[in-house]
């Protein structure tokens, strides 16, 4: 279902009004680096990478059909910046380094040790395991939607889905069990 | 409800992790710039008027040539 702001947005572009774009941006900019920031950890890399992506919608998005889905677009934007950028510098993926400095959940409360136990383990997952899981559950995206960024059959999708969360259940039972134990995990 | 499916719930509480004011502004900035559209090449105008010229200074020849054996 395509959100009803969208269809402004998109007529918006379509005469390049720049409120088409404050719009999308307003709507969406923080979801969209909340998941780049996920897949980089990396304040700046996750803040170009938005860049790029705006940028794109600002050059494109008079191209964009009036019932187009802008949301998933500027996630599908955002996730081919990011493998773009892997492949340019392939040392942006998460090293051992990078995984044994990650913070360990300090927080207080019950629902923020929760909160901070699954970032961590989302961090430790396979990229693909994780942008699936950023994708659906925490952006909502549909299955679908996810499945046609992806290239994917909906059935493939839900398989991979249903290992990724296997996956992230079994790293949160390992951060869970020895808290303030150094990693012994390595990403994919 | 399965453990896995109060993961995916928990995994929607994840706080959102919006860009700094200045990376928005810088953005904004840099995105309107882009969607303007692009003023048209001085070559290319003077192209277009010198074209625009030559075919009128030709239909003017035509007419009188026209007229001349009319």
């Amino acid at each position: 279902m395509i959100p009803r702001g969208d269809f402004e947005i998109v007529s918006l572009l379509a005469r390049r009004d720049s409120r088409g774009l404050e719009m999308a941006y307003e709507n969406y900019a923080a979801r969209v680096r909340s998941f780049l920031y996920r897949m980089t950890r990396r304040d700046d890399l996750s803040d170009d990478l938005l860049q790029v992506t705006f940028l794109k919608l600002a050059e494109k998005g008079a191209e964009l059909r009036h019932d187009s889905d802008v949301r998933a677009w500027l996630f599908t934007v955002a996730r081919n910046a990011y493998y773009d950028s892997l492949r340019l510098s392939p040392e942006i993926g998460l090293t051992d380094e990078h995984l044994n400095a990650l913070p360990l959940p300090t927080k207080e409360s019950d629902a923020e040790l929760m909160l901070g136990d699954l970032e961590d383990a989302l961090a430790h997952l396979r990229r693909q395991d994780r942008e699936l899981l950023l994708l659906i559950g925490v952006e909502g995206l549909s299955h679908e939607t996810v499945a046609t960024m992806l290239h994917v059959q909906p059935a493939t999708l839900r398989q991979r889905l249903s290992r990724a969360r296997a996956r992230l259940l079994s790293e949160l039972e390992r951060a869970q069990a020895p808290l303030g134990k150094p990693h012994e995990r390595t990403s994919a | 409800m399965t453990q896995s499916d109060s993961v995916l719930e928990g995994l929607s509480k994840l706080p959102v992790l919006p860009p700094s004011g200045s990376v928005s502004a810088r953005i904004k900035t840099m995105t309107s710039r882009r969607l303007a559209p692009r003023p048209l090449n001085p070559l290319w105008a003077v192209a277009i008027a010198g074209s625009a010229l030559c075919y009128l200074a030709w239909a003017l020849q035509f007419v009188s040539a026209l007229v001349r054996h009319g």
